[in-house]
């Protein structure tokens, strides 16, 4: 009897990558806790990893993959890509559209940014992954994390942890990745334009705005309906001025429960025999790879448009495109101010930012509509 | 899971149609964003164009932070307190008057 318990303790049935996976669930925790790296999604993230890391029991259901077990109903979520649009109503609610909306001409360097995705997918084909495999891997360009996790649970669930895990892990090191790219390859001068304050912003083009939003990106790429009807439900109840305690609830507890549902089901999802195989290796060098590609795009893009404009846009706010609301627009800010101390370039770089989460999920749909 | 640089080759991007997907891709992505862009921009206009025509937008108490808007909530909810209060302070003021003078008389 004794023996038969010793031999179900996970330490009877523990492995050397069993044993590696904790130290990278370990590691994961306190790059949040000591470098403040995506505390709130590497908690849980890391968390997860640890407890889907406990040796399996014969004969009980207590992972991820073992139909009944509560983990599988937690993974569910993650798997028909439920969590990622609740995170998007949260996130609709958040978002002021208003600098977007006062300078509309920013919104191509969202688009631009998205070259990142789609010469991703080209380098992952290249190097042997599948059509569906390199759109799931191609998306992690699109520095959002739970558009990230939605497309690879529709493209390619094998591929998902790794992925998510990429993209939540290169979403952090924004602030690292993005400034040598952005120094690169724009000229100080360059830096040092100063863009004109945006204009006032009216309420009812707030409130409009949402639903023909919706309507352009849902028509044109209908796969993206999930993420962003919510995305724009969400600031539609933030605006509208009549459901503010709808819109709190959605930006405050609701996605914080989601938030903490998405972190933990996909830390759960990385066990080892899956994770550490050589593809994560090759998931985590494109990844890399399409957030230095994604940020030169959109920068590149922003000095092409200055040869037509008027009124010169600084290239910098390009690097925003990228989406990773709002930590790419902060570096943007914060790789200006250190050309030019008085130069505020936040306001204006939040507008390609938050076109950027609307171009990846437009991204996700077409890649989603042309792969499944 | 694929074997690390087991297929490597542009063959592999010609049949999946990597090309063909990548730029279409990014084409819609483009237009739907300069949709968006030209949506916004004639919104603006168009709102402008009908602004005496629409209606006053009811507000809730919340405010809107970034482009210096005042909010709409706290400015009628005060006004509305002031259009209330100032009959019944002129009323108070008036009853005032007329028992002082009564006394006084």
């Amino acid at each position: 009897m004794l023996f038969e318990i010793l031999s179900n303790t996970g330490f009877a049935n523990m492995t050397i990558l069993n044993g590696i996976m904790i130290v990278i669930g370990i590691v994961f925790i306190a790059l949040a806790v000591v470098k403040d790296y995506e505390p709130l999604l590497l908690v849980p993230i890391g968390f997860g990893t640890i407890v889907g890391n406990i040796p399996q029991i014969p004969g009980m259901p207590l992972h991820f993959d073992d139909p009944g077990s509560v983990l599988h109903y937690l993974y569910f979520g993650v798997q028909q890509g439920v969590y990622p649009p609740l995170i998007f109503l949260g996130i609709g609610a958040m978002t002021d559209f208003s600098t977007m909306l006062s300078n509309p001409k920013l919104v191509l360097l969202g688009a631009a940014a998205q070259v990142g995705v789609f010469l991703t997918l080209i380098g992952a084909m290249y190097i042997g992954f599948s059509p569906a495999q390199a759109g799931a891997i191609g998306i992690i360009g699109g520095a959002d994390g739970p558009t990230a996790i939605f497309l690879s649970s529709k493209l390619a669930p094998e591929l998902l942890s790794a992925i998510a895990v990429a993209a939540y892990s290169y979403m952090a090191l924004v602030p690292v990745i993005q400034p040598p790219v952005m120094k690169l390859l724009t000229t100080k001068s360059e830096r040092l334009i100063r863009m004109k304050p945006p204009r006032q912003v009216s309420r009812v083009e707030r409130i409009i705005f949402p639903i023909v939003g919706m309507l352009i990106c849902a028509l044109m790429a209908p796969g993206a309906l999930a993420l962003l009807g919510m995305l724009f439900l969400g600031n539609l109840l933030k605006e509208s001025g009549v459901t503010e305690r709808l819109a709190a609830t959605a930006r405050t507890s609701m996605i914080d429960v989601v938030t903490i549902l998405l972190g933990f089901a996909v830390g759960t999802s990385t066990k080892a025999a899956t994770f550490l195989q050589p593809a994560s290796i090759q998931i985590f060098f494109l990844g890399a790879a399409s957030f230095i590609v994604a940020t030169a795009g959109g920068v590149l893009f922003a000095k092409l448009m200055n040869v037509f404009l008027k009124d010169k846009i600084n290239p910098l706010v390009g690097a925003a495109g990228v989406s990773a609301v709002p930590d790419s627009a902060r570096v943007v800010q914060m790789v200006g101010q250190q050309e030019d101390p008085h130069n505020f370039l936040l306001m204006h770089a939040m507008a390609p930012n938050v076109a950027g989460v609307i171009g990846s999920a437009i991204a996700a749909g077409v890649l989603w509509t042309v792969l499944k | 899971m694929s074997v690390l640089f087991a297929d490597v080759g542009l063959q592999q991007i010609l049949d999946g149609d990597g090309f063909g997907i990548a730029m279409t891709g990014m084409a819609v992505v483009f237009v739907s964003l300069i949709l968006i862009s030209l949506a916004i921009a004639l919104l603006a206009k168009l709102i402008d164009a009908v602004s005496e025509y629409l209606p006053e937008l009811a507000g809730h108490g919340h405010g809107h932070g970034n482009n210096g808007e005042p909010s709409r909530s706290a400015a009628p909810a005060q006004s509305v307190a002031a259009s209330e209060d100032e009959p019944i302070e002129k009323l108070v003021a008036a009853i005032g008057v007329a028992m002082h003078s009564r006394k006084s008389g």
